[in-house]
């Protein structure tokens, strides 16, 4: 399956997402902050990023642009998470440069639809070249 | 003596010779050229007669001597006494011209006079007659009774208002003074203090009455008591303040509680994604153990219970708070109709029910925000569904040609238990199921129909409902076709820069919004800033904290009236200094002025007036703009409309002309032609870049000539804006230069206060 890199802080959350993204049979590469997160993807090259928003260091936004601004892991498909579920927080999460995102509490199958849409429209034009 | 009599009365010519001589005067006949005598002489005339022979050997006027005695008879029909006039042609000879004498015998005068002393002593306005010197001749019973006083006591002293009350400036004593001096009436608010140290208030108008000869003989006050009024005025302001203010607790208190709200309902999601996530987990691994699963189950589904209360607490508490922001756009009805029946329909088939959807053929489209009435439109379809078993359940939709644009309603009607009447009344508020037991057998928050209803109307519609126990509910939502958000028909000039720190602010209140509208356009066009109240209430509360430099105030409105915002503004020391306009549709200058208004304009109000009313009374002056152009119609034109928004405009044929006037006229902004003779404009302005003075001053250039690219390039960077007049109609090009200047007029302002 994939390689998903998940940047979050709450221990909690943390460990139940890895777990449950393990059973789907995803390997999970865990940073706890934003920095962290950065470097990671850096160093790891994953497949997709789930990035929470509300992050010590550097916060996800941050973090998003950095990624972003990369030119060799700037194409990586990132979904935001985020506790927020104010009016325009998809806009503005969309406007960070995020491809998708999802609010918290996760509804676990609608991640894991979003999590394969993203892989495959990520994968099309690699796999194409 | 030798006496000429002129009459055509001859009989009475007789009398009156008979008299004379008599009385020893030889009497002869004397025709004037013209014939005044239309009248019967009375008989006092002869009696006044020797006093005229008399006076004509004392160093006296003789006519004033007749006038002096008339006047006591006829006070109020002078011009005919003048007519009566006896003078001396020569020593020892009198002309006696008999002319015209008060057709009314003076009985009637009399009568007349003491009905009119009757209502001047029984009058409930005090009445005050005082000398030229200003000692008081006369007061009536009213002035007695309100400033206790007697009349004996009155007379011969200050009126109460002069003596030392400290109550009235000395420049409002002034100001009587000169208005009485120029012959005017003065109205306007005076005080006293009573006898008993009582402060009174006098709606006051004071007028000076004069001899036919324009001597001051009298000063005549006639003042109204409104002291009570104003307290009235005053208790009720209070009240009004006391009342807004509580009130603006109460909202303050409210928005802390849904921010409060808001802020927790984050809080609480966190542990919530722990337990639902956790319980999930654990549901995957125990699949096969009957007994964990169902305890598991039960932890998750009170776990997505309480999810959705948070969310619809927050929900609410967002839109309490006005912090829910439509996001509308244009849609196929239909669309959204089908595609929330589609999401419906698995809660339907739970109850066994039919779901139908019936789309009226000519819906279109509206312009609302979708996710939030896909939101309304689920929560009516699940409740349908919820509290309907083994029935029908309909989503209706059709088109209503009603308002402007039409408008849309959705139907949601079901064949379930219904509501009671009693019921109903408490289905729209929050955490009011219609029974307590129902959110145990029904589940829900009970917050969807809240929610539901704040968003409907928010949307600028309305939700009813239709129900009786056993007989089903309907539920009906009608929305605008078009959902207009108040910011989209801001007026052009928004997008505009915002004026200058200094530009003058004035307030406008008028209940009309067509009259506020226009008046923020014209305005703010004009190099002012405005803002507008609906309600006198509002607009005390507005001047007292914006204290705008001037305020224009409608006379007729509803709750208290323009005279009554008028005196509680001018009582008010906070807004007592700041110059009020009326807007009256009835000339009605006097009671505001009595009241404290500076001025008053008309309806419809003509916009270049206004805006020199206000100039004049804001000490802001017109911005002046010199137009450099040969052709006389097109100055003419350009004038006239740089006129119509109220700019000053001085006029130059040539750029000659133009720069000779220059110092002089010192201008704000430049408008200029091009092809002139004598100087062209590219002359003209590059002289006029050398300027010290007036180097930097924006030029508007408006051409018919078609520019090369090396004069565009020159002139880019020489003047703020190019108009070729071939790319416009006249009435386009006289717009864009217009509202050019309005923007460099605006600019202007903010880099320097204009003088």
């Amino acid at each position: 399956m994939a390689r998903i890199l998940l940047v979050e802080d709450n221990e909690m959350n943390r460990d139940m997402l890895s777990r449950r993204l393990e059973r789907k049979g995803h390997v999970v590469l865990i940073a706890v902050n934003g920095l962290q997160g950065v470097e990671m993807a850096r160093a790891e090259r994953p497949d997709l990023v789930l990035m929470d928003m509300s992050l010590p260091e550097i916060d996800g936004w941050e973090a998003t642009r950095r990624v972003r601004a990369d030119s060799e892991i700037g194409r990586t498909p990132i979904i935001a998470l985020t506790a927020h579920a104010m009016d325009g927080d998809r806009q503005r999460v969309l406007d960070a440069g995020c491809d998708e995102y999802e609010t918290k509490p996760v509804e676990m199958d609608r991640l894991l639809q979003k999590i394969e849409r993203l892989l495959r429209a990520s994968l099309r034009p690699v796999g194409g070249g | 003596m030798n006496i000429l009599l002129s009459t055509p009365d001859a009989a009475l010519a007789a009398q009156l010779e008979e008299r004379l001589r008599e009385a020893g005067h030889t009497v002869g006949r004397w025709t004037p050229a013209e014939d005044v005598a239309r009248d019967v002489v009375e008989l006092l005339v002869i009696d006044g007669l020797d006093d005229v022979v008399a006076a004509h050997d004392a160093p006296c006027d003789v006519l004033a001597l007749v006038d002096e005695a008339e006047l006591r008879l006829f006070p109020e029909c002078p011009r005919e006494i003048s007519d009566f006039c006896v003078k001396p042609v020569s020593p020892g000879e009198v002309v006696a011209r008999v002319a015209v004498i008060a057709a009314r015998p003076p009985w009637r005068e009399r009568i007349q006079q003491r009905l009119l002393a009757v209502a001047v002593e029984s009058a409930g306005d005090l009445i005050e007659i005082t000398s030229p010197d200003v000692l008081v001749e006369y007061v009536n019973p009213a002035y007695e009774r309100v400033l206790g006083v007697t009349r004996d006591q009155a007379i011969g002293q200050t009126p109460a208002h002069l003596a030392a009350s400290g109550a009235q400036s000395s420049e409002l004593l002034t100001e009587i003074e000169e208005a009485l001096a120029r012959g005017e009436r003065w109205t306007g608010v005076l005080a006293s203090h009573t006898r008993d140290g009582r402060l009174v208030h006098f709606e006051s108008a004071i007028s000076a009455v004069a001899s036919p000869k324009g001597e001051l003989t009298h000063r005549l006050a006639v003042m109204r008591d409104i002291t009570e009024r104003l307290a009235r005025q005053e208790a009720l302001l209070e009240a009004n303040r006391a009342l807004s203010e509580a009130r603006d607790a109460a909202v303050a208190a409210s928005r802390a509680k849904s921010d409060f709200l808001a802020n927790m309902s984050h809080e609480l999601r966190t542990p919530l994604n722990a337990i639902i996530g956790y319980s999930e987990m654990l549901l995957e691994d125990f699949a096969g153990d009957a007994s964990v699963a169902q305890d598991l189950t039960r932890i998750k589904t009170a776990g997505t219970h309480l999810l959705s209360l948070i969310n619809d607490v927050l929900d609410i508490s967002k839109i309490e708070a006005e912090k829910v922001e439509l996001l509308p756009d244009w849609f196929e009805v239909s669309d959204l109709v089908e595609q929330t029946a589609a999401t419906a329909r698995p809660l339907a088939q739970k109850n066994a029910n039919r779901l139908s959807v019936e789309l009226a053929p000519d819906l279109g489209q509206i312009h609302a925000d979708r996710t939030r009435l896909r939101q309304v439109l689920l929560n009516l379809l699940s409740n349908a569904c919820k509290f309907t078993k083994d029935g029908e359940v309909w989503i209706r939709a059709r088109r209503l040609p009603d308002g402007e644009g039409g408008s849309i309603e959705l139907e949601v009607k079901d064949t379930g238990i219904g509501i009671s009447a009693e019921h109903q009344i408490k289905l729209f508020q929050p955490f009011m199921q219609a029974d307590s037991s129902t959110t145990r057998e029904f589940g829900g928050t009970g917050l969807g129909l809240a929610i539901s209803k704040r968003l409907v109307e928010k949307m600028g519609g309305v939700i009813s409902l239709e129900s009786a126990p056993g007989k089903g509910t309907t539920m009906r939502v009608r929305l605008p076709v078009s959902l207009e958000e108040r910011t989209s028909s801001m007026p052009p000039v928004s997008l505009r820069e915002p004026l200058g720190e200094d530009a003058p602010t004035v307030l406008l209140i008028d209940d009309d919004p067509a009259v506020r509208d226009l008046f923020t356009r014209q305005l703010a066009k004009r190099g002012f800033r405005t803002r507008v109240a609906a309600t006198g209430r509002e607009g005390l509360a507005l001047a007292a904290n914006l204290r705008p430099h001037a305020i224009v105030l409608d006379v007729k409105m509803p709750g208290l009236t323009g005279w009554e915002v008028l005196s509680a503004l001018k009582l008010s020391e906070a807004t007592s200094n700041i110059p009020v306009i009326m807007l009256t549709v009835m000339q009605q200058r006097e009671v505001g002025q009595a009241l404290g208004a500076v001025d008053y304009l008309m309806k419809p109000i003509d916009p270049t007036l206004l805006t020199e009313t206000l100039r004049r009374h804001t000490g802001h002056e017109a911005a002046h703009v010199l137009v450099v152009e040969d052709d006389e119609p097109t100055r003419e034109l350009v004038r006239r409309t740089l006129e119509a928004r109220g700019l000053r405009v001085t006029e130059a044929e040539h750029g000659q002309a133009a720069l000779d006037i220059l110092h002089e006229a010192s201008p704000d902004v430049v408008v200029l032609d091009l092809m002139m003779p004598v100087m062209d404009g590219f002359t003209f302005l590059h002289h006029l870049r050398r300027d010290p003075l007036f180097g930097r001053i924006p030029v508007v250039v408006a051409t018919a000539r078609t520019l090369n690219d090396d004069e565009r390039a020159a002139l880019e960077h020489a003047v703020q804006r190019l108009i070729e007049k071939n790319a416009f109609s006249r009435r386009d090009l006289l717009d864009a230069i217009g509202s050019e200047i309005d923007h460099l007029v605006a600019a202007a302002s903010r880099r320097a206060p204009s003088t």
